[in-house]
């Protein structure tokens, strides 16, 4: 059974159909890109699987559950996780506190709790402050943790926002566009970092522009264009697959010729 | 990690103070002296200063009750000093109609403040900005105008007289005792305290999550309107708390006792403090509750001119409450003391001093 | 009785209509609620109020003049106060508390300046009544919806008739590409601004007339009532505004009519909570597509 898994999913915004019968699945412990050009409608499709959008039609299930039709925050709590493609830090908010928010399903102590800093309040709270300071050093912010969000550099940022939703605990990271900014020896980093994070257990949903990256640690790539899924399979395919080209840089034969 | 060390050297003055504040050793005794020094003031001050004492005193307990609405949560309310009112009316009736003793009254007001929050924030569940804003002004005028008109319940117009004295043990307070003074300063010990326990849990993350990214917090997890309602609650019982004390310190209250004006000056406040900071609502209402008896002290300098020359204190009070809205906005939109904070972010105890330094 | 009142109702309604517009023109280029909306208005009233009884003035005249004069102010505010802040990017709350402050100075310096007492504003259609359907009916509230609807018609033809109309109508839709194109966007606000305080302005002079009397705090309820109206229409809608007003002011009346005159500014109030928590876009408002 797929972790993750869209059924022909219809997203209809008025008459624009932004996500058209779209079937997708992702096994645990794979990392799977969605590629395709501006537009395609995949940011929307995150929207869908985070229950941003209310879906038209069918269905979207994880760990063989439907999960389409609840609330974001609930979705959250079945241990779907995502990034945003703009970034959207608390930027106002120390980095340390941006993890420990991540973390907020994780903690359930009352208010009474809070009040009388009881032993369950304690405990909590030491816990995940120290696992939030473990991951923050494992993605490379550990002397920034007591920074402002809004005043670290782009690339760091974008680092945040994935330590924040690893902080849910979730299954699957949803990871919108993560190396968009970043120079060649962060995005290389980047990718070291995604590897790292399927080893420790997670399963990765991915959107990306940089074709080095999608190339390198996708297990397999979903290609969407007109919110249509067009091409599916290992990386190795997708270089070559014809349909996926023409999506990208329209009739290649047209400009190249007959010898492409 | 070297580039922070050197900042610390060339920090200044606040800094160094804010740090010492947080050791144990300093912080400890430096509290408990200025709390006596705050427990003698009335011994040695005359009881004009005592009256504007205890009304910055007041003035403090709502900035705090606002600042859980607007500071934490990011939401603009306008109509604070309805929770004033309910509890006051509420503490008033049931003290001479009702006639239950003081303290059982109180915490009944400040329960039907706390509902009347909750019924705030459920009615604006959906709205934000100024739509919310206009909303909590349509809320201090409904209740205002019910408790003008519902003659049956709240005396309407002619108001409620003889408000017994608050009292404890039997003990009536009184100016000149001090018993409204060290009343009003336990309850802003008290404000300061929630504030700071609660702040300083999942809870105070989460509201302020909300302020920051509405949506960024629902995909975190967080259920912004629980944190909603618990601000909102939260707000109007401390505000309703203060309420319940100021109605037996005026002994007579009725529709007027509570304006927008006295909601305006709430939020200016906050706002010239620093929304979302404790020592911004203790400074904030420092400078402006005691605004008006400044201007008139300074006015009343002028006293050898005609009086129909003189600026009424009352009125141009106003337009400077309104002129430090618009120009902080302008200078400096987060409040004199608010922004961000130069010391580290406290670790809780019992981390490892290491990890805590990253 | 009932047709009077309905009468009534329709007349305050258009002026709430009025008010209404003001709100829904700045709301659809800036996207920002002008909580000063109100104050623009009582001002309004005074400015045409000082013209006739300080300055003994022609009314044309005087009207002509006041509304001039508010219109410069609402220029004023957006360019003294909203447009530094809009340069540094502040659009939320910063912009919301500057209008309220700025409503707040507004108010009290009026009161500084009249007193807070009411002054007796003439009855600019003092003609009388007519008879139909054996209800007495004044002329002075069927001119007032006239005079509303005549200005409710000159405004949609100014918004989509005109140059301008069409340069705010760009700015609505895409600021940034409406600036491309050559459009000044800057003018555009101000524009929209001076016709905001200058329909305000007139809507001032006639609820002024209705009740014969003007004060600083005569915009307080008034203004959040033609929110209310602004609401329930729908914000930026035109045609909603003038519905949402007719609306509160038919409904208003005939509260008086059945329950007393007591409590009827909550009718507003209560109006606009159950709007804004059941259908928070209003009647004729279109729901937006977030962007994540």
């Amino acid at each position: 059974m797929a972790l993750l898994e869209m059924k022909q999913v219809l997203m209809r915004f008025g008459g624009l159909v932004a996500v058209d019968g779209l079937s997708l699945k992702v096994e645990e412990g794979e990392i799977v890109s969605l590629i395709g050009p501006n537009g395609a409608g995949k940011t929307t499709v995150f929207n869908t699987i985070t229950g941003v959008y209310e879906i038209t039609e069918g269905e979207i299930c994880f760990g063989g559950e439907r999960i389409s039709g609840l609330l974001p925050r609930e979705i959250v709590k079945r241990g779907v996780s995502r990034t945003f493609q703009n970034i959207r830090l608390f930027g106002k908010l120390r980095v340390i506190e941006n993890a420990l928010i991540g973390a907020h399903i994780n903690m359930d102590y009352s208010i009474p709790d809070a009040l009388f800093r009881t032993k369950k309040y304690r405990t909590q709270e030491l816990t995940l402050h120290k696992k939030a300071l473990e991951v923050l050093a494992s993605i490379g912010l550990g002397e920034y943790v007591h920074e402002y969000a809004e005043n670290l550099p782009y690339g760091l940022q974008r680092r945040l926002e994935i330590a924040r939703a690893i902080m849910s605990g979730a299954k699957i990271l949803l990871l919108d566009e993560p190396a968009a900014g970043m120079n060649p020896q962060e995005s290389e980093d980047l990718m070291g970092f995604i590897r790292s994070l399927r080893d420790k257990g997670y399963t990765i949903l991915l959107i990306e522009h940089d074709m080095n990256v999608v190339m390198n640690v996708s297990d397999r790539i979903y290609v969407v264009d007109y919110g249509k899924l067009i091409a599916k399979g290992k990386p190795e395919q997708i270089k070559n697959d014809p349909g996926v080209i023409r999506a990208y840089l329209g009739d290649v034969s047209e400009i190249m010729g007959e010898g492409a | 990690m070297k580039n922070r060390k050197e900042k610390n050297r060339t920090e200044n003055v606040s800094v160094r103070l804010g740090m010492l504040f947080r050791k144990k050793k300093a912080a400890v005794p430096a509290f408990l002296l200025l709390i006596v020094l705050l427990c003698l003031l009335p011994q040695v001050t005359s009881l004009y200063i005592q009256r504007n004492l205890i009304m910055v005193g007041f003035y403090m307990v709502l900035g705090f009750s606002l600042n859980f609405v607007t500071g934490y949560i990011g939401e603009v309310s306008l109509g604070h000093a309805a929770f004033y009112a309910i509890g006051a009316f509420s503490v008033s009736l049931l003290t001479t109609d009702a006639g239950m003793g003081y303290w059982p009254a109180v915490v009944l007001s400040v329960l039907l403040c706390g509902l009347f929050g909750l019924l705030l924030a459920f009615a604006t569940m959906r709205v934000s900005g100024t739509y919310l804003a206009i909303l909590t002004l349509a809320f201090f005028y409904l209740v205002m105008n019910i408790i003008q008109n519902w003659e049956g319940l709240t005396h309407g117009v002619v108001g409620i007289y003889d408000i017994p004295a608050a009292n404890i043990f039997g003990f009536a307070f009184t100016m000149k005792n001090g018993g409204y003074y060290y009343c009003i300063l336990a309850y802003v010990l008290f404000s300061i305290l929630i504030t700071r326990l609660l702040i300083g849990s999942r809870f105070g993350r989460a509201m302020k999550a909300v302020r920051e990214d509405p949506l960024a917090a629902t995909m975190a997890g967080i259920n912004n309107q629980t944190f909603r309602v618990i601000a909102y609650v939260l707000a109007g019982m401390l505000a309703g708390l203060a309420g319940t004390l100021y109605a037996p310190f005026c002994g007579y209250i009725n529709y007027l006792t509570f304006t927008y004006n006295m909601c305006l000056m709430i939020l200016v406040i906050i706002i010239t403090g620093g929304r979302g900071t404790m020592k911004g609502v203790i400074v904030g209402s420092l400078i402006i509750a005691p605004l008006g008896e400044v201007l008139r002290g300074l006015i009343s300098l002028f006293d050898s001119l005609p009086a129909e020359y003189l600026p009424d204190p009352e009125q141009w009070r106003f337009v400077i409450y309104g002129l430090i809205m618009v120009v902080m906005m302008r200078l400096r939109p987060q409040g004199i003391l608010g922004g961000k904070s130069r010391l580290d972010y406290r670790m809780p105890a019992g981390l490892d001093k290491k990890e805590g330094n990253g | 009785m009932f047709l009077e009142q309905i009468v009534n109702g329709i007349a305050i309604g258009m002026s709430y209509a009025l008010v209404a517009v003001g709100y829904s023109m700045v709301f659809g280029v800036l996207r920002l609620i002008n909580f000063s909306h109100s104050a623009v208005f009582t001002f309004g009233a005074f400015a045409v109020w000082v013209g006739v009884e300080m300055l003994h003035l022609n009314v044309f005249l005087a009207i002509l003049a006041g509304v001039a004069i508010t219109g410069v102010l609402g220029i004023g505010l957006n360019k003294m106060a909203l447009e530094p802040l809009r340069k540094k990017g502040e659009t939320g709350m910063p912009a919301l508390i500057t209008t309220i402050g700025m409503s707040y100075i507004i108010i009290n310096v009026l009161t500084i300046v009249f007193g807070s007492q009411m002054r007796r504003f003439p009855a600019l259609f003092n003609w009388g009544q007519i008879h139909i359907f054996g209800a007495a009916i004044g002329w002075q509230q069927v001119m007032i919806a006239l005079a509303c609807l005549v200005l409710l018609v000159t405004l949609s033809l100014i918004v989509n008739k005109t140059k301008s109309g069409l340069a705010m109508r760009a700015v609505q839709q895409q600021p940034t590409a409406a600036a491309i194109n050559g459009i000044n966007v800057n003018h555009v606000i101000t524009f929209v601004f001076f016709l905001g305080a200058a329909s305000a302005a007139i809507a001032g002079t006639l609820v002024a007339a209705y009740y014969q009397y003007v004060r600083p705090s005569f915009g307080d309820v008034i203004g959040l009532k033609a929110f209310a109206a602004a609401v329930l229409g729908g914000i930026g809608s035109l045609p909603g505004a003038v519905l949402g007003g007719l609306i509160v002011g038919v409904v208003e009346s005939l509260a008086v009519f059945a329950l007393g005159s007591t409590y009827i500014d909550l009718v507003a109030y209560l109006v606009m909570f159950a709007v804004l928590l059941i259908r928070p876009t209003g009647l004729l408002g279109r729901k937006g597509i977030k962007k994540v």
